[in-house]
């Protein structure tokens, strides 16, 4: 045994040196410069994100995509870590993620009297921890980097120190995510203790061309349900949602919108990559534990949302909803009986991912940019006449709202369209029609929140004040959401270039 | 029976036996007091596993430092004994689900096989204890893990100094 | 295995010495427990709060850093095992490690949270 490591592979790894190196920066700046924060930190935390972005991005100019398509030259680190095309799709996803919760934060942190360059750091650092898990190849990568945001995320959920509500959050978020974490560990170690590895690729060949030990596939079994178990309470999938509406409700506006989109993009990387890497053959063992979790998770998402009147907690069952929705592609990928049907579910997940980043993060900057001096802006009824106060801002909530419920000419029409379809050729032309369904009930509640805008007097007669930064935002999701929702073949080809090159014992 | 099975019947069951104490005493700083026996006895285990490693950190951090944070906590937020009946229907409920949850777990041990030595036991050894193979595995195989896990412990030090600070 | 035997029986003995002790003053020693015994001073005021009181955050603050540095302590030993055998590539790998945690560490100075005041 030597000492086999190969400097060369750190290049592997650029863009996320770049954005720890600017996350210390920002660190040791919010460390020595206390009045100045304000404005520099945002802009810090801007440059570092597009800086990476830019250092993803010349893996692909430089080698082309389709050198990113088999894994073979782009597997770093004894197999640690993958640079694949569909590694790079999500850091992306979780960069514009980022940048976006960047942009709408300020003005809301500076409302609150929080803003501090320490919240930025946190959010880089979440996104590092985020783009590791994109690349991971091995349980232990997994683990460490899935941990390392979900760190940041307690303390960005428990960032209004003061607001009880926050606290709460920050604490009910810790608990149960450290109990999902112990769960997600123990199956883990089960594989391991059946499989002898931690990597995925070699489970995969350990299981399916080796063939495990005698006595040890239930073992396996049970690593995987715990595997899920765990990923699912990461996805607040029902029944291991309990947290998200609280953690929705009292964090930080812009934190709730990382926390819908980048945390739980994360978690959809890490069950793709796995279940396709590891357990795609045994299919039929955990399918149905997937269609349970996705039927579940749309239903009682989506009526418990109607009785919610306060509207981060009406976005957080709707974001249960969602995830129940994006198992569909799950289920594809597990009851698909060729390739291609499980390629479909792949992409459709990828797809789905990235547009539901855009509209999200809309959605909950309309929510911030009702968060003014004297309004909280977080009820159902602070939408009372917006229309009449500020035509455009209605206008790109009705959009949003549109998109979440899947209207046509709109992204989120697009992204459910793959996902239904998804599920009709695995075969479960049934849970399709329950999702159907489950659409059709969102449309009441989010059009409550459009008759509140457009036939409610207004109850408040002041204009409302935005930041550059929100404006910008919501500029860019309304654009994102109505462009690929008439024209969405870009995205479409960015996705089926996107998905994972499955490995060759899968099929 | 031979001699590991009873010493390690004994430390399982005084783990066991303490880790109930710990939920059922309804003295919080009793509660944390229990730990320490499950963590040596744990410890201990990991010792028979010839993980000398894992048990020595397991004594370092975990009955060290992790017990010393318990106990500040509690002299924190200052939690008096817990008032009122232990079993309510919440307890109940969520007890019976655990208990279930643990048969399951049992009756897929008792229906599966786990290899009785670690696989590699016997090089581990031969290539001069755990500690060194330790040392190979993590700083090569599992370098960008272990250089994650500063990053990962530099983002628990900034979330407690942001969360803990009194002063602005 | 059996190397860990003197670690065993030293636990035991000590278990057993603490055990014979308790045992001994209970047995040998006479029980008087009058009401001034019991009280918490002989002399003075009775107390008029109980003793458990609030700490302040800052032993918190100590208690947290202190298990991230063992930690990262932790990880030295198995590096001082094989270091010279890693050469240059495992100082370097060690020394990103310990820098990560340097930053950390400049933090906590630099935001007061190893001043007691």
């Amino acid at each position: 045994m030597t000492a086999a490591f190969d400097p060369n592979q750190l290049r592997l790894i650029s863009p996320e040196i770049v954005l720890t190196v600017s996350a210390f920066l920002l660190l040791g700046l919010s460390a020595i410069d206390e009045s100045a924060r304000r404005i520099w930190a945002p802009a810090l935390s801007l440059l570092a994100c597009g800086a990476t972005l830019m250092a993803v991005l010349a893996f692909p100019l430089r080698l082309g995509w389709d050198a990113l398509r088999v894994p073979d030259s782009t597997i770093g680190f004894s197999g640690m870590f993958f640079l694949d095309a569909f590694a790079i799709y999500f850091k992306i996803v979780f960069l514009l993620s980022a940048i976006l919760t960047i942009l709408v934060s300020g003005r809301y942190l500076d409302l609150e009297r929080s803003n501090s360059g320490e919240y930025y750091a946190l959010v880089l650092f979440a996104t590092v921890g985020m783009m590791f898990l994109a690349s991971a190849g091995d349980f232990v990568t997994i683990f460490i980097a899935l941990e390392t945001m979900a760190l940041s995320f307690y303390v960005l959920v428990g960032y209004l120190k003061t607001n009880r509500k926050s606290n709460e959050a920050s604490l009910k978020y810790f608990l149960l995510g450290s109990f999902s974490s112990a769960i997600l560990v123990y199956g883990i170690s089960l594989i391991y203790a059946t499989c002898n590895t931690t990597n995925l690729g070699l489970i995969g060949f350990a299981r399916h061309k080796v063939g495990l030990a005698e006595g040890q596939e239930p073992i396996f079994l049970l690593g995987i349900i715990l595997l899920l178990v765990g990923l699912a309470f990461k996805i607040a999938a029902v029944p291991f949602h309990m947290w998200a509406p609280d953690a929705y409700e009292g964090a930080p506006t812009p934190i709730t919108a990382f926390l819908a989109t980048g945390s739980k993009a994360a978690a959809f990387v890490v069950l793709a990559r796995v279940f396709s890497f590891a357990f795609l053959r045994l299919g039929d063992r955990w399918t149905m534990l997937v269609v349970i979790l996705a039927a579940a998770s749309m239903t009682w998402g989506n009526v418990a949302a109607i009785l919610q009147d306060n509207v981060k907690r009406m976005l957080a069952y709707s974001s249960i909803a969602h995830a129940g929705y994006v198992l569909l592609g799950l289920v594809a990928m597990g009851a698909g009986d060729s390739v291609e049907v499980r390629e479909f579910g792949l992409q459709a997940i990828i797809l789905y991912v990235l547009i539901y980043t855009f509209v999200t993060t809309g959605t909950f900057a309309m929510v911030i940019l009702l968060r003014q001096e004297q309004m909280a802006g977080d009820r159902v009824a602070d939408f009372a006449g917006l229309a009449a106060r500020a035509p455009w801002s209605a206008f790109a909530m009705l959009v949003f709202l549109l998109s979440l419920a899947g209207i046509p000419a709109t992204a989120g029409f697009i992204g459910k369209w793959y996902l239904f379809g998804a599920a009709i050729r695995a075969h479960y032309a049934w849970l399709a029609v329950v999702a159907v369904l489950n659409s059709a009930v969102s449309l009441y509640y989010y059009a409550r929140i459009v008759v509140m805008m457009y036939m409610k007097a207004p109850a408040r007669e002041e204009r409302l004040v935005s930041s550059l930064g929100q404006q910008i935002a919501i500029g860019a999701c309304i654009a994102f959401t109505i462009v690929f929702g008439i024209y969405p073949q870009p995205i479409i080809a960015f996705a089926q270039r996107s998905i994972l090159a499955l490995a060759p014992w899968a099929s | 029976m031979n001699a590991t099975a009873i010493v390690f019947y004994a430390l399982a069951g005084l783990a066991c036996a303490s880790a109930f104490m710990v939920i059922w005493s309804r003295n919080v700083m009793h509660s944390a007091l229990y730990l320490v026996p499950t963590f040596l006895s744990v410890a201990a285990i990991y010792v028979m596993l010839r993980a000398e490693f894992v048990a020595a950190v397991q004594v370092l951090v975990y009955a060290g430092g992790i017990l010393v944070l318990f106990l500040f906590v509690i002299m924190l937020v200052n939690v008096k004994a817990v008032q009122g009946a232990r079993l309510r229907l919440h307890g109940a409920v969520s007890g019976s689900i655990g208990a279930a949850s643990i048969a399951l777990l049992l009756s897929v041990y008792g229906r599966g096989r786990i290899l009785a030595a670690a696989p590699d036991g016997g090089k581990l050894t031969e290539f001069g204890g755990n500690l060194e193979t330790v040392g190979w595995v993590l700083y090569n195989e599992y370098l960008l893990p272990f250089e994650i896990a500063s990053l990962f412990l530099l983002v628990a030090m900034v979330g407690a100094i942001v969360l803990a600070r009194h002063k602005a | 295995m059996i190397d860990y035997l003197p670690i065993g029986l030293q636990l035991l003995a000590a278990a057993g010495l603490a055990f014979v002790i308790l045992l001994l003053s209970t047995l040998l020693g006479r029980p008087r427990h009058s009401h001034t015994d019991l009280s918490p001073y002989e002399c003075g005021i009775d107390p008029f709060e109980p003793a458990g009181k609030r700490y302040t955050v800052r032993f918190y603050m100590v208690a947290v850093l202190f298990i991230l540095f063992d930690i990262e302590t932790a990880f030295l030993y198995p590096w001082a095992m094989v270091f010279r055998d890693m050469g240059m590539t495992g100082f370097v790998e060690m020394a990103i490690f310990i820098a990560v945690l340097l930053v950390g560490f400049a933090y906590c100075w630099r935001r007061g949270a190893l001043d007691w005041d």
